[in-house]
Protein backbone atom coordinates (compact mmCIF):
# COMPACT_ATOMS: atom_id res chain seq x y z
CA UNK A 1 0.00 0.00 0.00
CA UNK A 2 3.01 2.28 0.38
CA UNK A 3 3.14 5.30 2.62
CA UNK A 4 -0.18 6.30 4.14
CA UNK A 5 -1.61 8.63 6.72
CA UNK A 6 -4.21 6.75 8.73
CA UNK A 7 -6.19 7.51 11.88
CA UNK A 8 -8.03 4.60 13.45
CA UNK A 9 -11.15 4.65 15.57
CA UNK A 10 -10.89 4.58 19.36
CA UNK A 11 -9.38 1.33 20.67
CA UNK A 12 -8.26 0.07 17.25
CA UNK A 13 -4.59 -0.34 16.36
CA UNK A 14 -3.83 1.85 13.40
CA UNK A 15 -1.07 -0.55 12.37
CA UNK A 16 -3.17 -3.71 12.68
CA UNK A 17 -6.45 -2.50 11.16
CA UNK A 18 -7.33 -3.36 7.56
CA UNK A 19 -11.11 -2.78 7.44
CA UNK A 20 -11.79 0.71 6.04
CA UNK A 21 -14.62 1.02 8.57
CA UNK A 22 -12.07 0.91 11.38
CA UNK A 23 -10.56 4.21 10.30
CA UNK A 24 -11.62 7.77 10.87
CA UNK A 25 -9.37 8.78 8.01
CA UNK A 26 -7.16 6.84 5.64
CA UNK A 27 -5.22 8.51 2.88
CA UNK A 28 -5.85 5.57 0.53
CA UNK A 29 -9.58 6.34 0.43
CA UNK A 30 -10.99 9.55 -0.97
CA UNK A 31 -13.24 11.56 1.30
CA UNK A 32 -15.86 13.91 -0.04
CA UNK A 33 -15.04 17.52 0.64
CA UNK A 34 -17.59 20.28 1.07
CA UNK A 35 -16.57 22.64 -1.69
CA UNK A 36 -19.39 25.09 -1.06
CA UNK A 37 -22.18 25.21 1.47
CA UNK A 38 -24.94 27.72 1.71
CA UNK A 39 -28.60 28.36 2.24
CA UNK A 40 -31.34 30.05 0.30
CA UNK A 41 -34.83 31.08 1.37
CA UNK A 42 -37.76 31.53 -0.99
CA UNK A 43 -41.54 31.50 -1.05
CA UNK A 44 -43.45 28.64 -2.62
CA UNK A 45 -46.76 30.00 -3.95
CA UNK A 46 -50.06 28.53 -2.78
CA UNK A 47 -51.34 25.72 -4.98
CA UNK A 48 -48.25 26.08 -7.12
CA UNK A 49 -44.69 25.04 -7.76
CA UNK A 50 -41.36 26.76 -7.74
CA UNK A 51 -37.82 25.95 -8.76
CA UNK A 52 -35.31 27.85 -6.65
CA UNK A 53 -32.19 28.55 -8.67
CA UNK A 54 -28.77 29.27 -7.16
CA UNK A 55 -25.60 30.06 -9.14
CA UNK A 56 -22.81 27.85 -7.79
CA UNK A 57 -19.87 29.59 -9.51
CA UNK A 58 -17.88 26.38 -9.80
CA UNK A 59 -15.96 25.33 -12.92
CA UNK A 60 -17.66 21.93 -12.89
CA UNK A 61 -21.07 20.33 -12.33
CA UNK A 62 -21.16 19.75 -8.58
CA UNK A 63 -22.50 16.79 -6.67
CA UNK A 64 -25.14 18.41 -4.47
CA UNK A 65 -27.04 17.27 -1.45
CA UNK A 66 -29.55 19.41 0.45
CA UNK A 67 -32.27 19.58 3.07
CA UNK A 68 -35.27 21.90 3.34
CA UNK A 69 -36.71 23.61 6.37
CA UNK A 70 -40.23 25.02 6.20
CA UNK A 71 -40.68 28.32 7.99
CA UNK A 72 -42.08 27.76 11.46
CA UNK A 73 -41.31 24.04 11.49
CA UNK A 74 -38.61 22.43 13.54
CA UNK A 75 -37.33 19.66 11.28
CA UNK A 76 -35.46 19.44 8.02
CA UNK A 77 -36.50 17.07 5.26
CA UNK A 78 -34.71 15.71 2.20
CA UNK A 79 -35.74 15.81 -1.47
CA UNK A 80 -38.21 13.31 -2.89
CA UNK A 81 -40.46 13.74 0.12
CA UNK A 82 -43.29 15.82 1.52
CA UNK A 83 -43.03 17.69 4.76
CA UNK A 84 -44.82 15.55 7.32
CA UNK A 85 -45.88 16.87 10.69
CA UNK A 86 -46.79 13.52 12.15
CA UNK A 87 -48.23 10.05 11.67
CA UNK A 88 -51.53 9.06 13.21
CA UNK A 89 -53.44 5.75 13.41
CA UNK A 90 -56.15 5.45 10.72
CA UNK A 91 -55.32 8.96 9.48
CA UNK A 92 -51.84 8.30 8.16
CA UNK A 93 -49.42 11.06 7.35
CA UNK A 94 -50.33 14.63 8.23
CA UNK A 95 -48.62 16.85 5.64
CA UNK A 96 -47.97 20.57 5.56
CA UNK A 97 -48.49 20.75 1.80
CA UNK A 98 -44.86 21.45 0.96
CA UNK A 99 -43.16 18.82 -1.19
CA UNK A 100 -39.40 18.94 -1.87
CA UNK A 101 -39.32 17.22 -5.26
CA UNK A 102 -35.71 17.23 -6.37
CA UNK A 103 -32.21 18.72 -6.55
CA UNK A 104 -30.52 19.16 -9.89
CA UNK A 105 -27.31 20.84 -11.00
CA UNK A 106 -25.73 21.89 -14.26
CA UNK A 107 -22.61 23.85 -15.19
CA UNK A 108 -23.98 27.11 -13.79
CA UNK A 109 -26.81 26.51 -11.35
CA UNK A 110 -28.27 24.34 -8.64
CA UNK A 111 -32.04 23.82 -8.77
CA UNK A 112 -34.37 22.99 -5.88
CA UNK A 113 -37.91 22.14 -6.95
CA UNK A 114 -40.92 22.41 -4.63
CA UNK A 115 -44.69 21.97 -4.76
CA UNK A 116 -47.11 23.66 -2.42
CA UNK A 117 -50.52 21.99 -2.24
CA UNK A 118 -51.64 24.33 0.52
CA UNK A 119 -53.83 27.42 0.10
CA UNK A 120 -51.28 29.82 1.57
CA UNK A 121 -47.81 30.85 0.40
CA UNK A 122 -45.07 29.17 2.38
CA UNK A 123 -41.43 30.05 2.95
CA UNK A 124 -38.78 27.37 2.84
CA UNK A 125 -35.06 27.53 3.48
CA UNK A 126 -32.79 25.10 1.69
CA UNK A 127 -29.42 24.22 3.18
CA UNK A 128 -27.17 22.80 0.49
CA UNK A 129 -23.72 21.28 0.15
CA UNK A 130 -21.68 20.99 -3.06
CA UNK A 131 -19.36 18.08 -2.38
CA UNK A 132 -17.26 17.72 -5.51
CA UNK A 133 -17.53 17.23 -9.25
CA UNK A 134 -19.97 14.70 -10.66
CA UNK B 1 42.89 33.08 43.22
CA UNK B 2 45.10 33.44 40.14
CA UNK B 3 48.56 34.85 40.34
CA UNK B 4 49.80 37.43 37.87
CA UNK B 5 51.52 34.86 35.70
CA UNK B 6 48.35 32.74 35.38
CA UNK B 7 46.24 35.80 34.62
CA UNK B 8 48.62 36.87 31.89
CA UNK B 9 48.59 33.38 30.41
CA UNK B 10 44.79 33.23 30.34
CA UNK B 11 44.57 36.71 28.87
CA UNK B 12 46.94 35.73 26.05
CA UNK B 13 44.98 32.53 25.39
CA UNK B 14 41.71 34.43 25.32
CA UNK B 15 43.10 37.00 22.90
CA UNK B 16 44.51 34.22 20.73
CA UNK B 17 41.18 32.31 20.63
CA UNK B 18 39.25 35.48 19.98
CA UNK B 19 41.50 36.22 17.05
CA UNK B 20 40.99 32.68 15.66
CA UNK B 21 37.24 32.94 16.01
CA UNK B 22 37.26 36.23 14.13
CA UNK B 23 39.36 34.70 11.37
CA UNK B 24 36.98 31.72 11.19
CA UNK B 25 33.98 34.01 11.00
CA UNK B 26 35.69 35.90 8.22
CA UNK B 27 36.32 32.69 6.30
CA UNK B 28 32.76 31.43 6.70
CA UNK B 29 31.03 34.72 5.99
CA UNK B 30 28.58 34.09 3.16
CA UNK B 31 30.06 30.65 2.45
CA UNK B 32 28.19 27.36 2.02
CA UNK B 33 29.43 24.57 4.24
CA UNK B 34 29.44 21.07 2.76
CA UNK B 35 29.62 19.35 6.14
CA UNK B 36 29.57 20.57 9.70
CA UNK B 37 29.75 18.31 12.70
CA UNK B 38 28.81 19.64 16.09
CA UNK B 39 29.29 17.41 19.09
CA UNK B 40 27.87 17.98 22.55
CA UNK B 41 26.92 21.52 21.77
CA UNK B 42 24.17 23.47 23.47
CA UNK B 43 22.25 26.23 21.82
CA UNK B 44 19.92 28.64 23.50
CA UNK B 45 17.68 30.71 21.26
CA UNK B 46 19.79 29.83 18.24
CA UNK B 47 18.37 30.84 14.89
CA UNK B 48 19.32 29.59 11.46
CA UNK B 49 18.80 32.39 9.00
CA UNK B 50 19.09 30.22 5.93
CA UNK B 51 19.68 26.51 5.50
CA UNK B 52 19.99 24.61 2.26
CA UNK B 53 20.69 20.90 2.54
CA UNK B 54 19.57 17.74 0.77
CA UNK B 55 19.11 15.94 4.04
CA UNK B 56 19.13 17.10 7.63
CA UNK B 57 19.73 14.43 10.26
CA UNK B 58 19.40 15.25 13.91
CA UNK B 59 19.72 13.34 17.10
CA UNK B 60 17.02 13.35 19.74
CA UNK B 61 15.89 16.83 20.63
CA UNK B 62 15.83 17.17 24.36
CA UNK B 63 12.77 17.64 26.55
CA UNK B 64 11.68 21.22 26.50
CA UNK B 65 13.14 21.86 23.08
CA UNK B 66 11.32 24.44 21.04
CA UNK B 67 11.79 24.56 17.33
CA UNK B 68 10.06 26.31 14.47
CA UNK B 69 9.97 25.42 10.80
CA UNK B 70 9.18 28.52 8.84
CA UNK B 71 9.38 32.12 9.81
CA UNK B 72 7.52 33.03 12.99
CA UNK B 73 7.51 36.67 11.97
CA UNK B 74 5.43 35.84 8.90
CA UNK B 75 2.80 34.14 11.07
CA UNK B 76 2.98 30.89 9.07
CA UNK B 77 5.14 28.23 10.67
CA UNK B 78 5.25 24.79 12.29
CA UNK B 79 6.18 24.64 15.96
CA UNK B 80 7.07 21.99 18.45
CA UNK B 81 6.38 23.99 21.54
CA UNK B 82 8.56 23.41 24.54
CA UNK B 83 7.64 20.46 26.71
CA UNK B 84 4.34 19.86 24.91
CA UNK B 85 4.50 16.60 22.98
CA UNK B 86 2.78 17.99 19.94
CA UNK B 87 3.29 19.80 16.69
CA UNK B 88 1.35 22.96 15.92
CA UNK B 89 0.96 24.40 12.45
CA UNK B 90 0.27 28.10 12.42
CA UNK B 91 -1.37 30.15 9.73
CA UNK B 92 -1.71 33.85 10.33
CA UNK B 93 -0.40 33.23 13.85
CA UNK B 94 -3.34 30.89 14.59
CA UNK B 95 -2.58 27.23 15.43
CA UNK B 96 -4.89 25.66 12.85
CA UNK B 97 -3.44 22.14 13.09
CA UNK B 98 -2.54 20.29 16.26
CA UNK B 99 -1.01 16.82 16.25
CA UNK B 100 0.06 15.24 19.51
CA UNK B 101 -1.03 15.54 23.10
CA UNK B 102 -3.63 17.99 24.32
CA UNK B 103 -4.41 17.80 28.04
CA UNK B 104 -2.72 14.41 28.01
CA UNK B 105 -4.84 12.94 25.21
CA UNK B 106 -3.53 12.20 21.71
CA UNK B 107 -5.37 14.37 19.20
CA UNK B 108 -5.15 15.20 15.51
CA UNK B 109 -7.21 18.25 14.62
CA UNK B 110 -7.19 20.21 11.39
CA UNK B 111 -9.26 23.36 11.70
CA UNK B 112 -11.03 25.21 8.95
CA UNK B 113 -9.45 28.44 7.86
CA UNK B 114 -9.15 30.79 10.81
CA UNK B 115 -10.09 28.22 13.45
CA UNK B 116 -7.83 27.86 16.48
CA UNK B 117 -7.39 24.10 16.81
CA UNK B 118 -6.09 24.38 20.36
CA UNK B 119 -9.04 26.27 21.81
CA UNK B 120 -11.98 25.37 19.55
CA UNK B 121 -13.85 22.19 20.47
CA UNK B 122 -16.70 22.24 17.94
CA UNK B 123 -16.16 19.41 15.39
CA UNK B 124 -18.17 21.42 12.84
CA UNK B 125 -15.28 23.86 12.65
CA UNK B 126 -12.78 21.20 11.63
CA UNK B 127 -11.82 19.41 8.45
CA UNK B 128 -10.50 16.54 10.57
CA UNK B 129 -11.19 16.04 14.28
CA UNK B 130 -9.75 13.15 16.27
CA UNK B 131 -9.98 13.54 20.04
CA UNK B 132 -10.22 9.97 21.44
CA UNK B 133 -13.69 10.77 22.80
CA UNK B 134 -15.94 10.40 19.77
CA UNK B 135 -15.20 8.86 16.35
CA UNK B 136 -15.89 11.61 13.85
CA UNK B 137 -15.27 9.28 10.92
CA UNK B 138 -14.99 10.65 7.39
CA UNK B 139 -16.83 8.72 4.71
CA UNK B 140 -14.40 6.80 2.53
CA UNK B 141 -14.99 6.32 -1.16
CA UNK B 142 -14.57 2.80 -2.55
CA UNK B 143 -15.45 3.35 -6.16
CA UNK B 144 -17.39 5.49 -8.56
CA UNK B 145 -18.61 5.15 -12.08
CA UNK B 146 -21.06 6.08 -14.78
CA UNK B 147 -23.39 3.77 -16.63
CA UNK B 148 -26.25 4.06 -19.09
CA UNK B 149 -29.38 2.44 -17.71
CA UNK B 150 -32.60 1.44 -19.42
CA UNK B 151 -34.51 -0.76 -17.02
CA UNK B 152 -32.45 -2.14 -14.17
CA UNK B 153 -28.70 -2.30 -13.77
CA UNK B 154 -26.82 -4.10 -10.99
CA UNK B 155 -23.50 -2.69 -9.82
CA UNK B 156 -21.68 -5.26 -7.66
CA UNK B 157 -20.12 -3.36 -4.78
CA UNK B 158 -17.91 -6.23 -3.56
CA UNK B 159 -18.57 -5.62 0.13
CA UNK B 160 -20.13 -8.06 2.58
CA UNK B 161 -22.47 -5.44 4.00
CA UNK B 162 -24.78 -2.69 2.72
CA UNK B 163 -22.67 0.38 1.92
CA UNK B 164 -23.50 4.06 1.76
CA UNK B 165 -24.13 5.16 -1.85
CA UNK B 166 -24.84 8.38 -3.71
CA UNK B 167 -26.52 8.29 -7.12
CA UNK B 168 -27.17 11.00 -9.70
CA UNK B 169 -28.94 10.80 -13.04
CA UNK B 170 -28.42 12.98 -16.10
CA UNK B 171 -32.07 13.90 -16.38
CA UNK B 172 -31.43 16.05 -19.46
CA UNK B 173 -28.26 17.04 -21.29
CA UNK B 174 -25.78 18.36 -18.71
CA UNK B 175 -28.33 18.44 -15.85
CA UNK B 176 -27.79 15.95 -13.02
CA UNK B 177 -30.52 15.15 -10.52
CA UNK B 178 -29.93 13.47 -7.19
CA UNK B 179 -31.62 10.07 -7.12
CA UNK B 180 -33.47 8.66 -4.13
CA UNK B 181 -35.70 5.67 -3.36
CA UNK B 182 -38.70 4.54 -5.40
CA UNK B 183 -41.58 5.64 -3.22
CA UNK B 184 -42.57 9.15 -3.90
CA UNK B 185 -41.54 11.18 -6.91
CA UNK B 186 -43.03 8.94 -9.56
CA UNK B 187 -40.25 9.61 -12.05
CA UNK B 188 -39.43 5.92 -12.35
CA UNK B 189 -35.79 6.74 -11.57
CA UNK B 190 -34.48 5.37 -8.31
CA UNK B 191 -31.93 3.12 -6.64
CA UNK B 192 -31.63 0.64 -3.84
CA UNK B 193 -28.72 -1.17 -2.19
CA UNK B 194 -28.45 -4.65 -0.78
CA UNK B 195 -25.59 -6.74 0.54
CA UNK B 196 -24.36 -7.50 -2.98
CA UNK B 197 -25.43 -4.83 -5.43
CA UNK B 198 -26.23 -1.21 -5.94
CA UNK B 199 -29.32 -1.45 -8.16
CA UNK B 200 -29.98 1.44 -10.53
CA UNK B 201 -33.48 1.61 -11.99
CA UNK B 202 -34.85 3.64 -14.88
CA UNK B 203 -38.39 2.83 -16.00
CA UNK B 204 -38.88 5.89 -18.19
CA UNK B 205 -38.53 3.80 -21.34
CA UNK B 206 -35.38 5.49 -22.62
CA UNK B 207 -31.75 5.10 -21.57
CA UNK B 208 -30.34 7.59 -19.07
CA UNK B 209 -26.82 8.05 -17.73
CA UNK B 210 -26.33 7.41 -14.02
CA UNK B 211 -23.31 8.46 -11.95
CA UNK B 212 -22.82 6.50 -8.75
CA UNK B 213 -20.51 6.65 -5.73
CA UNK B 214 -20.05 3.69 -3.38
CA UNK B 215 -18.45 4.17 0.02
CA UNK B 216 -16.85 1.74 2.41
CA UNK B 217 -19.04 3.04 5.19
CA UNK B 218 -21.81 0.73 6.36
CA UNK B 219 -25.42 1.85 6.56
CA UNK B 220 -26.69 -1.17 8.50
Amino acid sequence: MGNVIALSKIGISVLGASDPNDFIFHSSYNTFKIIIEGDVTDTIPALGSKTIQVAHGLPFIPLVTAFALENGKAWAFPPNSPNITGTFPRIGYLKTGIVFNYISADEDYIYFNFDNTGVANKDVTVKFYCLEAI
Amino acid sequence: MLNLLEKALLTRKYAYNLDRVKKLEGLLQGKYLSMVKIADAFFTNAKIGSLGVDKLTTGRLSVGTLFDIGDEESGDYIRKSGEDVRILMYKDDIPQVVMGLQTGVPVFKVGRDGVNALTDNDPNNFVLYVDQVTDYALIKEKTRGSVSVNGSQNIAHGLDYIPLCFVFCEISAGVYRKVFGPNYDGTGIYFRVDGTNLVLVNTTGGALDFSYYIFYDEVD
